[in-house]
């Protein structure tokens, strides 16, 4: 029993740690931006939302982060159009052809995400296209296919072929199979999809800065250049906004469908 | 003597009671089986013997000694898991020799243990075989030979045989209890299968919600149920509602006769008995003076399956093939129950 | 007897449409393999061919064909980044794997509402730009701010100090990157796990210690493997940590291969860079994998 209660206690002090570690940055970059000194003191002195006020009443901010906004969500979509018909025909026709479309959209996840900027940058710059904000999209788009690619053949596998079997006994053709028994299986995979990968676009950085110019800058890049010229308080109420999108998201996820299972768990 | 005894054990997983104040004495050298629907406790039960789960309140004493909160690993019981749980990475020889070798016996032993076993469950030559290559029947034996391997002090087998064929099963069954009479291992066996229990156990312990509802041999808890849980879930009963009217007679309906009862089950209203049980008479001929119409007829080939009307209760009766030429033509019947075959339950 | 499909009149036999090569329903397919192969497929052809291109001042992507940029690899700027990667990759990977592979597997044993907390947790922070995170330790690792004023309110140090630039604050900050990246790696694989392996470990009289040595570890060797391939990669072409934490010593080749091409602006050299990274990244995975074996719980 002792020995029971001693392990138990130290895989409690254990995961305590690791939730420290990883809530610590969180806690710092979140008390700063409610600082009242232009300083980046902490522990913080004096509550105020005054970085809020400054935060959304620069256009250069607000701009990088409306900027950011569309951009995650034109490429969650253009990412997810891409993955459903190649996840459909593996799953329906196990077809070769969507096979290696899968293994070709996988790549970028296996490569260091620096080649794949550069393969972008070079791409854009040699259709002569550059500075343009549906440069980021698409490439985020295409960056990221490997989840929606992963997820919705996720969702595809849990329909089951009983299923699919039985509509077709009782006359529904291929589309309508589609309509009336995959998709609403289907969906809330594909709803998780696009709520990842708006998180990841929103927050990737080096792809962005490659291929977007000066007046297409995101939010990631805009606080990457102010922490090179010096700090404000201000880079952590993006920081905060940020925290706060992603973590509503998946919040979401998790009340919409079983996260523990998207996320690779069995049942 | 007395090899296990289990005191007062309790098990709650949140606000459920899993196992509700579990008594038992296993004597050495049987082969006991907790038998029970699913959900009845029995496999908790059988982890708590073996470690993997601690009692919320109770004990378990082997041979005299505490043992409710020794860890599994010192325990030395020998377990056999419902999915086997055979390690993929190791190969036949290395399953069955994992306990030889934590116990830093030397190689050339090990071998020689481990090849023993084999012959002892009749596989032998696979020492080197990966474990996926061998067949549902082939993995079972190479389970029970890695759980006998360590000379266990007690021997666990958790619903063993689910995942076989009937009639591969069938033939386990009988190997297993050749095995253990060979051993004379102590042996605590979990199924939800009654006829499975009925074939291999010396003892059976009927669970349900948690609780013992009775223990005893095969033949006892057939002839005599405790009460109407274990009457319904071990074989087939027909539990009729009488009134007793004096010690040894009961009424049912305007019919009174008598019964050879228990002793201890004087106090029941339920009269128990098992449709072999049940002699069918020609309406005149029945001693009881219980006569029942006809309903449905099922004839299994072997024996023939009868259904009756009896004031307003329906009666199962099984009938020999030649017995039931003799009464067909009739559409009532009398019925008899053959002496000291109708049990009374409490209510 | 001839099967119902057999009997059908051959202008009807629609389902024979599905198993003609390119058939009606292949067609939703152009649009993927219009999009994936004109912006991933070209643009990686394009890394290749320029890779090969003579530098050129007037061409931002150089002209001509030559293996000019190929030759420049040898540069100790290139060949120390290059080690300098590898060697931090794998610091990262093997402390990371020693934090999470544990945590993991103890919260793949907690309750169904703890799961889902910790799951929220890992991926909030896995989303984080790495932009953010990396500003997140810089005021952590800072002198005015970060966590040497919280030592010394405890006591532990007398002066508030800052903790970068720093070998240290650089590892620490990609750690802390990668490990939500494991976890979500491993997460699957653990929970799947058929405890009674565990358990018959234990009956059989294995210690928990020697249980998860000898059982639990193996069994989990394709997706260690799979997690710190990931780790590899991550940290082999990390940019933003490495630039903001530490100094030009800390400097990894995905720093090197950006400086290359957005200051430089030599993208010969630059693509030359990044295949060479191809490779080295290739041979890693080639080399984890063959380690991580096939592995035997999905």
């Amino acid at each position: 029993m002792m020995t029971d209660k001693a392990a138990w206690l130290a895989r409690f002090v254990f995961l305590t740690l690791v939730a420290i570690f990883l809530a610590m940055p969180l806690i710092v970059v979140s008390s700063v931006s409610f600082n009242d000194t232009a300083q980046m003191v902490f522990p913080p002195q004096g509550l105020s939302l005054r970085w809020y006020e400054e935060f959304f009443n620069d256009p250069t901010w607000v701009g990088a982060f409306e900027r950011s906004v569309i951009i995650a969500l034109s490429a969650s979509v253009l990412s997810t159009s891409l993955a459903l018909p190649i996840a459909y025909a593996q799953w329906k026709h196990r077809s070769k052809v969507a096979d290696a479309l899968a293994a070709l959209g996988g790549l970028p996840f296996i490569l260091p995400p620096v080649v794949i900027a550069i393969v972008f940058l070079l791409f854009w710059g040699i259709v002569q296209h550059v500075g343009r904000i549906e440069n980021i999209i698409v490439s985020h788009a295409i960056t990221f296919v490997a989840m929606p690619l992963v997820m919705i053949t996720l969702g595809f596998a849990s329909v089951e072929q009983t299923l699919v079997e039985a509509a077709e006994t009782m006359g529904a053709r291929e589309d309508q199979v589609f309509r009336s028994i995959a998709l609403p299986i289907v969906l809330p995979f594909i709803i998780a999809s696009l709520i990842f990968v708006t998180i990841f676009s929103l927050n990737e950085y080096l792809i962005a800065y490659m291929v977007g110019g000066f007046a297409t800058q995101t939010l990631p890049v805009k606080i990457f250049s102010s922490m090179r010229t010096g700090f404000t308080p201000t880079m952590c109420v993006a920081a905060v906004l940020f925290l706060t999108l992603g973590l509503a998201g998946f919040l979401a996820i998790a009340r919409l469908g079983n996260l523990p299972k998207l996320m690779g768990a069995k049942g | 003597m007395i090899g296990l005894e289990v005191a007062n054990l309790s098990k709650s997983f949140g606000a459920g009671k899993v196992v509700d104040d579990v008594s038992l004495s296993i004597e050495d050298g049987k082969f006991v089986c907790f038998l029970g629907p699913s959900g009845c406790g029995k496999t908790t039960l059988l982890r708590m013997i073996a470690g993997l789960e601690q009692p919320t309140s109770g004990s378990i004493i082997l041979n005299g000694r505490d043992i409710t909160g020794t860890p599994t690993h010192a325990r030395n019981f020998g377990m056999v898991f419902q999915a086997l749980a055979l390690f993929p990475h190791l190969n036949v020889g290395q399953n069955i020799g994992y306990s030889l070798r934590l116990r830093n016996m030397e190689q050339k032993f090990r071998r020689e243990r481990v090849s023993e076993l084999l012959d002892l469950v009749a596989l032998p030559g696979v020492e080197d075989r990966s474990v996926n290559q061998l067949s549902g029947g082939q993995r079972q034996r190479v389970a029970i030979a890695r759980a006998l391997a360590q000379e266990p002090r007690l021997f666990l087998m958790d619903e063993p045989l689910s995942a076989l064929d009937a009639k591969l099963r069938d033939h386990m069954q009988v190997e297993l209890r050749q095995l253990q009479q060979k051993l004379k291992i102590t042996t605590v066996f979990v199924t939800h299968d009654q006829r499975e229990a009925m074939t291999i156990a010396d003892t059976i312990v009927v669970m349900s919600e948690g609780k013992v509802q009775q223990v005893g041999s095969p033949v006892d808890i057939y002839r005599r149920p405790a009460n109407k849980f274990v009457a319904n879930f071990i074989g087939q009963s027909n539990l009729i509602d009488v009134e007793q009217v004096a010690p040894g007679t009961v009424r049912f309906g305007e019919t009174t006769f008598p019964v050879a009862s228990n002793e201890n089950q004087l106090e029941g209203t339920t009269l128990c008995v098992r449709p072999e049980d049940v002699i069918l008479t020609a309406p005149g001929d029945s001693a009881s003076g219980l006569i029942g119409d006809v309903s449905f007829v099922r004839d299994v080939g072997s024996s023939v399956e009868v259904w009756l009307q009896c004031n307003g209760r329906e009666i199962l009766a099984t009938a020999s093939p030649a017995r039931w030429a003799e009464i067909s033509g009739n559409e009532r019947l009398g019925i008899d129950f053959s002496a000291n075959s109708a049990t009374l339950l409490a209510s | 007897m001839a099967t119902i499909s057999e009997m059908r009149p051959s202008g009807l036999n629609i389902r024979g449409l599905k198993n003609v090569p390119g058939g009606l329903s292949q067609l939703p397919l152009i649009w993927p393999a219009l999009m994936i192969l004109g912006f991933f497929a070209i643009p990686l052809f394009f890394l290749f061919r320029v890779s090969l291109a003579n530098r050129d001042p007037a061409v931002y992507q150089g002209t001509g064909f030559s293996l000019q940029a190929f030759t420049q690899l040898g540069q100790p700027m290139v060949l120390n980044a290059v080690s300098f990667s590898v060697m931090l990759s794998l610091i990262v990977a093997s402390i990371s794997m020693l934090v999470t592979f544990p945590a993991t597997y103890f919260i793949t044993r907690l309750s169904r509402r703890a799961q889902v907390a910790w799951l929220i947790g890992f991926l909030s922070t896995l989303a984080l730009s790495e932009v953010l995170i990396t500003f997140s330790w810089q005021i952590l690792l800072s002198k005015k701010a970060g966590m040497s004023n919280v030592l010394v309110m405890l006591g532990i140090l007398d002066e508030s100090m800052s903790l970068a630039p720093s070998f240290g604050g650089v590892v620490a900050c990609i750690i802390y990157l990668v490990i939500p990246f494991n976890f979500m790696t491993l997460y699957p694989g653990l929970s799947r796990l058929d405890t009674s392996y565990l358990e018959a470990a234990r009956t059989l009289g294995a210690r928990p210690t020697r249980a998860f040595f000898e059982i639990l570890l193996p069994l989990m060797r394709k997706p260690i493997a799979t997690a710190f391939l990931t780790t590899v990669i991550m940290t082999i072409g990390a940019y933003v940590a490495p630039i903001v934490l530490g100094g030009p010593a800390n400097w990894t080749i995905g720093v090197v291969i950006s400086e290359v091409a957005i200051t430089g602006q030599n993208l010969p050299l630059a693509s030359a860079i990044a295949i060479l990274l191809m490779l080295v990244t290739a041979m890693l995975v080639l080399g984890i994998n063959r380690i991580g074996g096939k592995g035997y719980v999905s």
